[in-house]
C-alpha cells in the first residue's frame, strides 16, 4: 500500500486561522505551501499529490443519492473530502474530480455540529459513512478524524459510523472507546484484480490484517465485495478470498457484507481506456442499464450474486448479504427474496449489528 | 507592387486589428511562389467546387495575404492557399492580396494574421486546428500557457491544457484518418479511439470506414466494436479485419455500403456480445414458438434490463378486446411463454 504522502500543500484563505489547518503545517515544515481563493480555483501546478485544505460549504451531510430504478440502502454519506489516491482503475472520481490533489475539509467541528443538528430530527436510525468520495481512512494519519470521529459517535444511540477503507492507516483506531456505534468496513477483491486495478491500495492480505487488528479491539467489521470483477477465473478467485476471510476473521463479529458488480458511467469507459490502457475491465459484456450506467448484463449479475451469496452465507450464516444498487428482479432471482423498500433493507441490513450489541451490553 | 507598411497599427496584443484598413492591391500570379506551403492550414488543401464555381462567378471577393522575401521579387501566401490554386486553375493572371513587408511580419505575426483571415471568413474545421494549435505552439514560439489561455478562445474552445493536449494529438493521425476526422466522417472520440491502436493498424481501419461510407455514429459503432474486440480476444485488428468472414463483407460484389455496414455491425455485435447475443435470440426464437397472432406483439426489455415485457395488443372494439383476452389467458400456460418470463 502506498501511504499518502504529500508534496504540497494549498491552504483556502477561509481556513488559514483552522487548528487543524495549524496542525497539518507543523506536521510538514518543510512542504512548499500556498494560500488560495478557492479549492475549485487550483493552480496549473496542482499535484495529485497536493493536499489542499478547504472548507466544507455545502451540506455536511447528504442522502445517498442512489441510483434510478435500483434498490437503495438508505444510507447518509459526511463529506469530509474529495479524493483519493489508491487510484483504482474503475473509480468514478476519474470522472467526478475536475482537478488533480486531495481536498481535505478542515472544519471538522462545524460538520459534527450540523450533523448533531440533522440527527435530531432525522429517521429514527442512521447509518453514516464517510468513504464515498475519499476512502475513510486515506489522509487519517495527517487529520486524525477518525478518533473525532469515533468519540462522537460512541455518544450517539440514535446512528452509527460506518468508516470504509481499501487500506491499512488504522493506527488512530486502537485503543478508542467506540461504543460499538463505529463499524470498520473494507472493500474486498481478489489479490489479482487488487494487483492490477487497485494498484496504490492495500493487499487483500493487509485489508484483513488490519481488519482482525479492528477487530480484536472491539469493532465491528463489515465487508464490501464491490465492484465485483467479472472474468473467465472469476469463481476460483472471489472463492479463493471468501476463504482467506474466513480464515482471518471472526465470522460472528462481521455486521454485514454487501455485493456489488462492476458498474460505471459510459464516459468512465474512455477515461478507463486512456489511464489505464492495461485494464480490460471494460471489455466484458456490459449493457446500459436503467440508470443509464454500464453494467453486467442481468444474467452474468444473477450468476455471481447467487454464487456469491451462497458461499458466503455457508460461512457466515447469520451476517446479512445485501446487493447495492441492484433491481428487485435481480434480489430475487439471486437471493430469492427483495426488501420492499429502502428503509427494509436497511432493517435488514442492521440485524446482525443490533444483536451484537445486544449481546456484548448483556 | 505597394507594400502595408503600416503594420505597427497591426498589435497583435491589441484589439486594433478590427480598426485597421488598407486597399487591396492586385499581383500576378506570377510573382507568387506557389511551392512555399510553409503557412497553410488548409485541410484537406484540394479546392472544393463552391469555391471553384464562386471564384469563378464573382472573382476574388476576399483578398489573399502575402508576404515579401528579403531578397526576392517573388512573395510567399501566407493565408489564402485554395483561393490561389483556385485562380491558377482559372488560369487568371492577377489575384487580390495585401503583401506585407517580410521584415515587418515575423512568423509568429503571421500565424495570428491566418487565424483572424480565416475566422472572418471561412472558420476551421478540426484537422485545421489542431494543425494550427502545433504551429503556433512549435513554428512560431508562442508558450504553450499562451496558446491555451489566447488562442483555444479563439477557436470557439474551452482555454485547458487537456483539450490542447487532445488536440494536438490529432495530428499524429495519419491522412485518412485525418481526412475521415475533417469532412465529418467520424468524431473526435472516435478519432482518439482510433490513436489508440498501433500506427500500422490506423490506416486499415480508415479503409474500412471509407468502403463502408459511415457517418459518424455508425464509424462510431464500427471502431469500437473493432476496438473492443481486439481488447477482448488478444489480437490485432488487422488480423481481425483480414478474418476470412470480415473479408467476404468487405469483398461482396452488387454488396451497397449501407448493407456491408450492417453485415458487418451485426457479426462484430454478435461476436462483442456473445452472451447477450445468444439470449437474444433464444428469445426471439421463443416467441417465434408461441405462434401468435401477427397483430399481437410482445416486447422483451431494452437489453435485457428493467422488469417484465410488454405487450402490444390493438384493439378497434370488444370483440378485439375478448380476443386478445383469450390469447392472454391462453399464455399462463404456454411453455415458451414462462420460459421467457425466466429470461427476460
Amino acid at each position: 500500500m502506498i501511504r499518502f504522502k504529500p508534496s504540497g500543500i494549498l491552504i483556502e484563505r477561509t481556513v488559514l486561522q483552522n487548528t487543524l489547518t495549524k496542525h497539518i503545517c507543523n506536521m510538514f515544515p518543510r512542504l512548499p505551501r500556498s494560500v488560495i481563493s478557492n479549492a475549485s480555483d487550483l493552480p496549473s501546478t496542482t499535484l495529485s499529490s497536493t493536499l489542499i485544505l478547504a472548507k466544507q460549504q455545502g451540506k455536511s451531510i447528504v442522502h445517498c443519492p442512489g441510483t434510478p430504478h435500483y434498490l437503495c440502502c438508505n444510507y447518509y454519506i459526511i463529506d469530509i473530502g474529495i479524493g483519493c489516491h489508491y487510484n483504482c482503475s474503475y473509480c468514478f472520481l476519474h470522472q467526478y474530480q475536475q482537478h488533480p490533489g486531495t481536498i481535505v475539509y478542515v472544519n471538522a467541528d462545524h460538520i459534527l455540529q450540523s450533523l448533531s443538528a440533522y440527527i435530531k430530527y432525522k429517521s429514527p436510525f442512521m447509518r453514516i459513512g464517510t468513504g464515498e468520495f475519499t476512502d475513510s481512512l486515506i489522509t487519517d494519519h495527517i487529520t486524525g478524524y477518525s478518533k473525532k470521529f469515533i468519540a462522537y459517535f460512541a455518544r450517539q444511540d440514535r446512528c452509527v459510523l460506518e468508516l470504509k477503507t481499501k487500506g491499512t492507516n488504522i493506527d488512530n483506531l486502537i485503543n478508542l472507546k467506540h461504543n460499538l456505534q463505529t463499524v470498520i468496513a473494507w472493500s474486498l477483491n481478489p489479490e489479482p484484480i487488487i494487483r492490477l486495478e487497485e494498484t496504490a491500495s492495500a493487499s487483500l492480505d493487509q485489508r484483513l490484517n488490519a481488519a482482525q487488528t479492528c477487530q480484536k479491539q472491539g469493532y465491528p467489521v463489515a465487508f464490501h465485495f464491490d465492484p465485483i470483477i467479472y472474468s473467465d477465473t472469476w469463481e476460483t478467485a472471489y472463492q479463493k478470498a471468501i476463504r482467506k476471510l474466513t480464515q482471518t476473521i471472526n465470522p460472528d463479529r462481521i455486521v454485514w457484507i454487501s455485493l456489488g458488480t462492476l458498474r460505471f458511467n459510459p464516459h468512465m469507459k474512455q477515461i478507463i481506456q486512456k489511464r489505464f490502457p492495461k485494464s480490460n475491465i471494460i471489455y466484458e459484456e456490459m449493457i446500459k442499464g436503467l440508470d443509464g450506467k454500464l453494467r453486467y448484463i442481468q444474467p452474468i449479475r444473477i450468476e455471481i450474486y447467487s454464487k456469491m451469496y451462497a458461499w458466503l452465507k455457508k460461512y457466515f450464516p447469520k451476517t446479512p448479504v445485501y446487493l447495492c444498487m441492484e433491481s428487485p428482479v435481480v434480489w430475487k432471482r439471486s437471493l430469492g427474496f427483495v426488501p420492499g423498500n429502502h428503509q427494509e433493507l436497511e432493517t435488514y441490513i442492521m440485524k446482525r449489528w443490533g444483536q451484537i450489541r445486544e449481546e456484548i451490553r448483556k | 507592387m505597394r507594400h502595408r507598411s503600416d503594420w505597427a497599427l497591426l498589435n497583435i496584443n491589441s484589439k486594433k486589428f478590427s480598426s485597421y484598413h488598407t486597399i487591396a492591391d492586385s499581383i500576378p500570379l506570377k510573382d507568387i511562389l506557389a511551392s512555399d506551403t510553409r503557412f497553410r492550414c488548409s485541410f484537406p488543401p484540394s479546392i472544393s467546387s463552391q469555391l471553384y464555381m464562386s471564384i469563378k462567378t464573382l472573382g476574388i471577393m476576399h483578398p489573399i495575404i502575402c508576404r515579401t522575401f528579403p531578397s526576392s521579387r517573388t512573395v510567399q501566401i501566407i493565408s489564402g492557399f485554395r483561393r490561389f490554386n483556385a485562380a491558377k486553375k482559372l488560369k487568371l493572371s492577377h489575384i487580390p492580396a495585401y503583401v506585407y513587408p517580410h521584415k515587418e511580419l515575423t512568423d509568429k505575426k503571421a500565424m495570428v494574421l491566418i487565424i483572424h483571415d480565416n475566422l472572418t471568413s471561412r472558420g476551421f474545421n478540426i484537422i485545421e486546428i489542431a494543425r494550427l494549435l502545433r504551429a503556433l505552439s512549435s513554428k512560431s514560439a508562442f508558450s504553450e500557457k499562451e496558446v491555451i489561455s489566447r488562442f483555444l478562445p479563439l477557436l470557439s474552445l474551452e482555454p485547458n491544457r487537456c483539450i490542447f493536449e487532445r488536440m494536438i494529438k490529432l495530428c499524429s493521425l495519419k491522412l485518412p484518418g485525418q481526412h475521415l476526422l475533417a469532412e465529418g466522417k467520424i468524431s473526435l472520440q472516435t478519432a482518439e479511439l482510433i490513436l489508440h491502436v498501433p500506427s500500422r493498424e490506423r490506416d486499415i481501419i480508415c479503409t474500412v470506414l471509407h468502403k463502408l461510407k459511415t457517418g459518424r455514429n455508425k464509424s462510431h459503432d464500427i471502431v469500437t466494436l473493432l476496438y473492443d474486440i481486439s481488447k477482448r480476444e488478444h489480437i490485432s485488428i488487422q488480423t481481425l479485419i483480414q478474418e476470412r468472414f470480415m473479408q467476404d463483407i468487405l469483398t461482396a460484389k452488387n454488396s451497397s455500403p449501407p448493407i456491408m455496414f450492417h453485415a458487418m455491425k451485426s457479426y462484430l455485435f454478435n461476436r462483442r456480445y456473445p452472451q447477450l447475443s445468444k439470449l437474444k435470440s433464444e428469445i426471439s426464437s421463443l416467441i417465434k414458438n408461441m405462434q401468435l397472432p401477427k397483430n399481437i406483439r410482445i416486447q422483451p426489455p431494452g437489453s435485457l434490463e428493467g422488469e417484465g415485457i410488454t405487450f402490444e395488443l390493438p384493439v378497434r372494439n370488444t370483440e378485439d378486446l375478448k380476443q386478445s383476452i383469450q390469447i392472454l389467458k391462453q399464455l399462463i400456460s404456454n411453455p415458451c411463454f414462462n420460459e421467457l418470463l425466466k429470461k427476460t
